[in-house]
């Protein structure tokens, strides 16, 4: 654990599954009292759609997208000047090409990825990895291996997690069970997979949320809302309506339906955490982070369709599953331990973290000489608004102030206006 | 049963080279192939499954031929194809797609301004800035428009000698590529002697007739009695017919060369200039290919050569003529290939190699069989990477090797590609 409040960057990607894990580990990083700034790639899509939407030649739409990206690259870079970050975390697909990660790495600016990707489906960690200081993986060997072949000696095996302050069990009004309920429940993409695999509930009292299901005329009537996607918080309201949730790991074959892979999805997580019953298909990975009485599994199509009859039966072990399943998340599995395991591997990798005199951890002195005791007293209320935690130096609450948009108080305002003042005279 | 139309409106090579997307989408469902009209009775030999339609697209714009286009959109109009698989970047093929749904439309397609590309289609053009890197032969490319195409070797015979003489393919459309003639004749001599003194058929156009006749007088008197002159006297049906059932099939890169591997003829294929094995060789196994390599090649078609062709140099030296000598000796004796790469063959020139061609989950591969290749690691990298783009398990562990050359992640791996959303055409 580091001894000091770090400054961090999350850097998100524009769009996409990995987007809301960065947004649980930005506020986890806050609830382990660093001062986290985020980059807010999503707030760029629309440019991006707008490019495609001018109704340009291709060509010169591919040259813009490249400028484009070079845009958000430099913006980035820009966040970076501004906080002076010690660590930038990149999710799968964040907006940090080759040339910003050389660039961090001339300026000592440590770097980590949570690729939260499967290393077979998406091949890109192999021209990116050697680039991160640290590359962090939900998959264990022969990817381990793999990232050491190229180059890279500091990847760390994080498996994914929940967030317990928005996974949770919810009291739902009862038109919310009406919208919401079914006695079987499956949120997620359409992969072929589970295409075939669900077929055989047709008829039944089953709901299908979310996108990517055209073209599968059986299911249809089951697909909820013509396909559209659900955000996150309306996921957690069907999750806690649906009596069994399936929890089928995608496949891009049809092969094998159940596919029998390694990584545990984020939707495991979720679900337990949530305390909803899950019916999810075993994995490798599966064992060392749950116990087998902690969630219901199955192995085969058979065993999957006879879990839902089963289950669907007995209510009292749907409870029993889901209840010890969420004890075990909120023992093991919440993204602040995630980033806490992080953080400890970047600083057993790379070395302590560096120590700002008179910065982090204190206020410097000729800060405290001038403080009011109304000013000291207002602080600790606004390191909280901040999402800054009690040890936050002089630097960190700054950072954040300039980072917040609106208006601000008094005392707030009082701070920005003290730093511009000893910068004036030097004082930094 | 779905229906799929693929637009093939390339040369002759390019038709037969279509195949494995044809053999794929005939799996599926009804496939039905536009061609140019003058192709369209050696595509019904070809593709005898394929419903066909004739465009006019070689040529000066007639009348006539607009007219024959526009009836055959008006036909596209009623038949509600489930996909309409482009295969030329080319603005003739693009407008006429303008009949479909744009999303209808895969590898090349219309839009406002130009032509977009697929993901795929875009890695192909970024694997031919760096030709002499890269390995995808143009049948698995066209193959991987639609998905999980049909085994690569289910698309052509294994190469085996037919009984039925030599084959000699006196030159492509661009002479640049194609052997000298007196080469060309010794070429001959030597493998009439290896073969056994076979029946030579010569093959080609019509255009290729004074080349024909060129070529007898540069070869000894005892062979003339066993040369027959095909050059401009075959119909597409009839040169299939010739060239069936081959013992080999002497040529550079040829639409006739296609039409060997196509039917299992073994192929002793002369590359050299922007002829590029690793693009545009035989499809199949067991088919050998003197390649030049030259550290300026494979060059552009149409640039001119500021060095006199000098990457033809090491085919007019004896040892490819041992080398030809050994293939056709092996092939002659039927022992098996399979251990033919750790075997003893002729040393050859300097700046030129001789591959045989095999096969991995990928497609067809040519191995190396005698000269250097200073590529191989970068080649490895590069299939190894086209693999697991597709999702393909390779069991060549060479892949693996640390490459040598610089920037191959950067020519590979495209920033957009990885953060901005996939699947797009652009």
């Amino acid at each position: 654990m580091p001894a000091a409040p770090l400054r961090i960057l999350v850097v998100l990607p524009m769009y996409g599954g990995s987007l809301p894990i960065g947004r649980y580990c930005a506020s986890a990083l806050s609830g382990l009292g660093h001062s986290v700034r985020v980059f807010e790639a999503p707030l760029l899509h629309p440019a991006f759609t707008g490019l495609r939407g001018l109704g340009l030649a291709p060509a010169q739409t591919a040259q813009l997208e490249n400028s484009f990206l070079q845009v958000v690259s430099q913006a980035v870079w820009a966040q970076v000047q501004a906080q002076e970050p010690h660590l930038v975390l990149a999710l799968a697909q964040a907006p940090i090409g080759r040339s910003l990660l050389q660039r961090l790495r001339r300026s000592g600016v440590r770097t980590a990825m949570w690729f939260v990707e499967d290393h077979e489906v998406f091949d890109y960690w192999k021209a990116y990895a050697p680039l991160y200081d640290v590359f962090a993986v939900i998959q264990k060997e022969p990817f381990l291996s793999m990232l050491s072949g190229i180059g890279q000696g500091n990847s760390l095996y994080l498996p994914l997690a929940a967030q317990p302050d928005f996974h949770k069990p919810l009291e739902l009004t009862e038109q919310e069970k009406r919208e919401y309920g079914a006695d079987i429940g499956f949120l997620g993409a359409g992969y072929p997979n589970r295409r075939l695999a669900f077929r055989q509930l047709v008829g039944r009292d089953f709901k299908i949320w979310g996108s990517d299901w055209d073209g599968e005329s059986l299911l249809a009537p089951h697909v909820q809302r013509g396909g559209a996607r659900i955000d996150a918080d309306e996921s957690v309201k069907i999750y806690n309506a649906t009596r069994v949730n399936l929890n089928l790991h995608s496949s891009l074959g049809t092969a094998e339906l159940v596919s029998k892979g390694d990584f545990v999805n984020p939707r495991t997580f979720e679900l337990a955490c949530m305390g909803a019953f899950q019916l999810v298909d075993r994995r490798a990975l599966m064992p060392e982070l749950f116990a087998q009485d902690e969630l219901a599994t199955f192995g085969t199509l058979e065993e999957f369709y006879a879990g839902i009859e089963y289950f669907l039966a007995h209510p009292d072990e749907r409870h029993a599953f889901a209840a010890r399943a969420r004890e075990r998340v909120l023992r093991d599995h919440t993204y602040e331990q995630r980033m806490a395991a992080l953080l400890d591997f970047v600083e057993q990798r790379l070395g302590p973290w560096p120590v700002e005199l008179g910065s982090s951890g204190g206020m410097p002195s000729d800060v405290e000489a001038v403080l009011s005791p109304e000013i000291r007293r207002d602080m600790a209320a606004m390191l909280q608004g901040l999402g800054l935690g009690p040890n936050a130096g002089f630097d960190d609450v700054i950072n954040a102030l300039r980072a917040r948009s609106g208006v601000l108080t008094e005392t707030e305002a009082a701070l920005l206006f003290l730093d511009e003042w000893r910068r004036q005279y030097g004082k930094k | 049963m779905p229906k799929f139309l693929v637009i093939q409106a390339a040369r002759f090579g390019d038709l037969v080279q279509t195949k494995r997307l044809l053999l794929s989408l005939a799996l599926r469902g009804e496939v039905h192939l536009a061609v140019d009209a003058s192709l369209v009775p050696l595509a019904r030999v070809l593709y005898p499954f394929a419903e066909l339609h004739a465009l006019s697209v070689h040529g000066r714009p007639e009348a006539e031929a607009l007219a024959r286009s526009t009836a055959v959109l008006v036909r596209w109009q009623g038949l509600h194809f489930e996909a309409v698989y482009n295969c030329n970047f080319s603005g003739t093929t693009a407008a006429l797609c303008r009949v479909f749904e744009v999303e209808q439309v895969q590898g090349y397609r219309p839009e406002a301004g130009g032509i977009s590309r697929s993901p795929w289609a875009r890695l192909g053009f970024r694997l031919s800035e760096r030709r002499a890197l890269a390995t995808m032969n143009l049948v698995d490319f066209w193959a991987h428009f639609a998905p999980e195409p049909v085994e690569p070797r289910k698309v052509n015979p294994a190469a085996t000698p037919g009984g039925r003489g030599l084959g000699v393919v006196l030159a492509g459309r661009e002479s640049r590529r194609s052997l000298p003639v007196p080469v060309l004749a010794e070429v001959v001599r030597t493998a009439f002697g290896a073969l056994g003194g076979p029946r030579i058929l010569l093959l080609g156009s019509r255009t290729e007739q004074p080349a024909a006749r060129q070529l007898m007088r540069h070869l000894p008197g005892k062979l003339l009695d066993r040369v027959e002159d095909c050059s401009g006297k075959t119909d597409w049906p009839a040169l299939v017919d010739a060239v069936d059932d081959l013992d080999a099939l002497i040529t550079p890169d040829t639409g006739i060369m296609h039409l060997g591997a196509h039917l299992g003829v073994p192929v002793l294929g002369f590359f050299l200039s922007s002829a590029w094995l690793h693009e545009t060789g035989p499809y199949g196994e067991g088919h050998h290919v003197w390649q030049t390599a030259r550290s300026c090649g494979p060059c552009l078609e149409t640039a001119p050569c500021p060095y006199d062709v000098a990457c033809g140099q090491p085919l007019a030296q004896v040892e490819l003529l041992r080398s030809i000598a050994a293939v056709l000796a092996r092939l002659k004796s039927g022992a098996p290939f399979a251990a033919a790469q750790a075997e003893s063959w002729p040393p050859l020139p300097a700046d030129l190699q001789l591959w045989r061609t095999g096969m991995d989950a990928l497609g067809t591969l040519p191995y190396l069989l005698a000269g250097s290749d200073p590529h191989a690691r970068e080649r490895g990298y590069v299939r190894d990477f086209l693999a697991a783009r597709l999702h393909l398990s390779m069991t060549d562990e060479s892949a693996v090797l640390a490459p040598q050359a610089p920037n191959l992640e950067e020519w590979l791996y495209n920033d957009a590609d990885w953060m901005l959303p996939p699947g797009r055409y652009c």
